[in-house]
């Protein structure tokens, strides 16, 4: 079977599939003694395993075959939920998730699972010994004592029909008839119903008198079609001879693997697990049923919707060209006319861009487990709590967004929150809290981490920076609070390990600046000693329309993200200074690097002498950009430099502008050094 | 096989046309690209998208190109690729029998040349231009 084109779809709905097993398993952690939730966990990994079967990747099919088994084990209190096997579920997940992505990257399966496998083996000794299939009570076991006195011989028979048998009942019914006519039945361990239910499994295990043999009782198989297999096994009253049947089926079932559903059942045939089966399988399909139902929508390739964003950046400089014809011409009817396209202009652009946003769920939904296991290591205890994890972004955002938000809770996990006892002692609670929220603001997203904790001690990091000659005692005098916590940012401070040990704050959070900053936003941090750290980030709601200052150096128009320019000021020459052949530029007791966004071209330009500055603030430094002319603020469209113009320094985009020619957007963190 | 032909400095090239997507006046300002190669004169906007203009003068004859209205942009697209040569004036299309084609090397220059009914002049290939432009 050509299996390629399904590849995708497969992709998608194991990584549903992996999510529900991850999510269900932190609700059972909390909740172990609660077997619907492991019902649950069972059917997707069911249906992962038929799926990775029916795809061929079998360390994929095995391993959910092991978690399943586990879960199986739970779900019939063969085992008990301990620490130890919660912690093997979780690693198999962990492991299924690695092997989905490498199939995704590669194409096929990577790692090896055996290491879990065997360690399943190991780990989940069994409380008791596994359950019998045929559980008999005083009355039949006097029913059996009696058979066997009146010279019958009795028999435990475990009758599988074929999985894709379509009419079980007819076939169960030809099958007793048989029977009835060799002996007895002398108990039947499914009830009637059961049989009748449309997702009847097809196993029965009945005990039978007979006078015939279990040649006899298993040749039936034969006259009867659709039978999977008859198993007669003579009956003891020890019962030892049933677990080691047990055994047995999982293997003479793995052996079956093309059919979608047998693996588990043999198992299944203790009274509990059919209980509790039907209702769960009930249940489970009308949730995600009234789900679907909430959202109608149809999956539409993002090319397609990258294009109509094309299409109507397009038109938006069309647009501005046209109000530029307008304002020349003052005709009052184009003038009103031209008002209802920018009107109407602005809803299309706010539907657009609604398109390509998607919700942060799609990177937050991972971190619980992170949380989980790496507070595990660190033996913390910690309640971790997700708010607004519906928030929309750009697609592109949410994409790029996964590492810094893990750099930062692993922050918090590692030197934010105490260890119980510090907690205890500081008369705070045991666990720890961290909260996770993103919520809108106006055409801004924001998403909050926010623990209980240390807290940063801002003195400490005063005495680093001062140390570490970032910045000199009186300009770090000069510095509020909020400003100095600030440094924690900067990349020479944070890398030290020292920062780590004495403040509790971390390793690369310059890292984690940078990224956020490269999409367009920009962090923050907050913090009280003893109670706790909150760092917040800012983002814009779309990468690809930015805010902009659009100003004149020379001939050369460019644009200047307005979220970095701080202020605008008019200067003179004089104004101008050179230290060390540095131009600078002095301006509120602070003492400025200058640049031109001419300094970028081989060809010097003469500059008149009155210039206006850009204070610009990037993640590290102040400086100002000299430029001939403000032009003005400008909604712009930000056009990524592809082919020959990839690689350009200075810049991060180019622009069209109104009168059709392109304008580039600089890179406020070029001039460095 | 079809050829474009077109002049710089009175002197004939040719490029095929495959992967030309039109020609136009040259009627537009050119945006000044920082930092980067002489050849690459600037980036125009064309069909908004973001278009490299290669200086085929410059390239040639390494000489400063005058902009004016009357020089052409040949737009090209080649795998994703966009970009424009500008070039002083666009003559004809010809079929050039690919026969016709032969390699030329000299001790300074390697290239291809169109030797076809008394007229010969250099094929430019644009895919040449990748070594170079990208550093």
């Amino acid at each position: 079977m050509d299996t390629n084109e399904y590849l995708d779809m497969f992709l998608e709905e194991s990584d549903e599939h992996i999510q529900v097993m991850s999510d269900e398993m932190l609700k059972f952690e909390q909740n172990p003694k609660n077997i619907d939730i492991v019902a649950v966990m069972f059917r997707s990994a069911h249906t992962l395993k038929g799926m990775a079967g029916t795809m061929g990747f079998e360390s994929t099919q095995k391993l959910t075959h092991t978690i399943e088994n586990m879960m199986d084990d739970i779900r019939n209190e063969v085992i008990e939920p301990n620490e130890v096997t919660i912690d093997f579920m979780f690693k198999g997940i962990e492991r299924l998730e690695l092997l989905i992505n490498e199939i995704r990257e590669y194409g096929s399966e990577r790692s090896g699972i055996d290491d879990l496998i065997n360690a399943e083996k190991t780990t989940t000794k069994p409380v008791g010994k596994r359950e019998e299939a045929i559980v008999v009570n005083d009355m039949e076991k006097d029913m059996i004592l009696d058979a066997k006195e009146q010279g019958n011989n009795v028999f435990a028979v475990d009758f599988q029909l074929r999985d894709d048998c379509l009419l079980k009942t007819i076939r169960i019914n030809m099958f007793f008839k048989e029977m009835n006519n060799l002996g007895e039945v002398l108990s039947l361990k499914q009830a009637e119903e059961e049989w009748e239910k449309e997702d009847f499994n097809g196993h029965i295990n009945l005990i039978f008198a007979t006078t015939s043999t279990k040649e006899e009782i298993e040749g039936l198989v034969n006259k009867l079609s659709e039978v999977e297999f008859i198993k007669a096994d003579a009956w003891e009253d020890s019962e030892s001879s049933l677990p080691e049947e047990e055994q047995q089926s999982p293997v003479e079932a793995a052996v079956n693997k093309e059919e979608n559903e047998p693996l588990h059942k043999p198992q299944e045939n203790d009274d509990k697990s059919s209980d509790s089966k039907p209702a769960d399988t009930s249940k489970e399909p009308q949730n995600t049923d009234t789900h679907r139902k909430q959202t109608a929508s149809i999956r539409v390739n993002l090319e397609k919707i990258d294009s109509l964003m094309g299409l109507f950046e397009e038109f938006i400089v069309e647009k501005g060209r046209l109000q530029n014809i307008g304002d020349r011409l003052k005709d009052k009817e184009l003038l009103e006319s031209l008002e209802r396209i920018v009107r109407t202009s602005t809803e299309m652009q706010t539907s657009l861009l609604s398109m390509r946003m998607i919700p942060l769920d799609t990177i937050f939904n991972r971190f619980p487990r992170m949380v989980r296991n790496t507070s595990k290591d660190l033996g913390k205890n910690i309640n971790f709590v997700i708010e607004g994890a519906e928030t929309e972004l750009d697609r592109t955002v949410v994409e790029e967004l996964g590492d810094p938000l893990v750099h930062l809770l692993r922050n918090s996990l590692d030197h934010g929150v105490e260890m119980p006892e510090v907690r205890k002692e500081r008369g705070k609670s045991e666990q720890g809290t961290i909260l996770l929220k993103a919520y809108h603001k106006g055409n801004e997203a924001i998403i909050e981490i926010k623990d209980d904790g240390n807290g940063i001690n801002v003195q400490k990091i005063k005495d680093k920076i001062i140390k570490q000659n970032v910045i000199t005692e009186k300009e770090a005098n000069l510095l509020t609070d909020d400003q100095i916590i600030q440094y924690i940012f900067s990349s020479g401070l944070s890398t030290a390990d020292q920062i780590t040990n004495l403040s509790g704050r971390g390793v690369g959070l310059d890292v984690v600046k940078t990224k956020i900053e490269s999409l367009g936003g920009s962090v923050k941090v907050t913090t009280e000693v003893g109670v706790g750290t909150t760092f917040i980030i800012v983002l814009p709601l779309t990468l690809s329309i930015i805010q902009s200052l659009l100003v004149r150096q020379g001939e050369q128009t460019f644009a200047v993200p307005l979220a970095n320019v701080l202020e605008t000021i008019f200067v003179e020459d004089e104004q101008i200074r050179t230290i060390m052949e540095q131009p600078v530029l002095y301006y509120r007791n602070e003492i400025l690097t200058t640049h031109k966004y001419s300094e970028l071209f081989a060809k010097n330009r003469t500059d008149n002498n009155k210039y206006y500055a850009l204070i610009i603030q990037n993640a590290f430094q102040k400086y100002a950009l000299l430029v001939n002319e403000i032009i003005g603020q400008q909604e712009i469209v930000l056009k990524p430099l592809q082919g020959y113009a990839k690689d350009l320094q200075g810049v991060t985009g180019a622009t069209v502008l109104g009168d059709g020619s392109v304008a580039f957007v600089l890179d406020i963190n070029f001039f460095q050094k | 096989m079809k050829i474009l032909t077109f002049y710089i400095n009175n002197k004939k090239y040719g490029v095929s046309i495959d992967n030309i997507i039109t020609i136009e006046k040259n009627d537009r300002k050119i945006t000044d690209i920082p930092k980067t190669n002489p050849i690459i004169r600037g980036v125009v906007n064309v069909r908004s998208r973001i278009c490299p203009v290669i200086d085929l003068r410059m390239h040639l004859e390494n000489e400063e190109n005058e902009l004016n209205e009357d020089k052409k942009l040949i737009l090209f697209d080649i795998n994703e690729k966009n970009g424009a040569l500008l070039v002083d004036n666009t003559d004809n299309i010809m079929d050039v029998n690919t026969v016709n084609i032969e390699e030329f090397e000299s001790d300074r220059v390697k290239t291809k040349v169109v030797n076809q009914d008394n007229d010969v002049f250099v094929l430019i290939e644009i895919n040449d231009f990748d070594d170079f432009l990208e550093h």
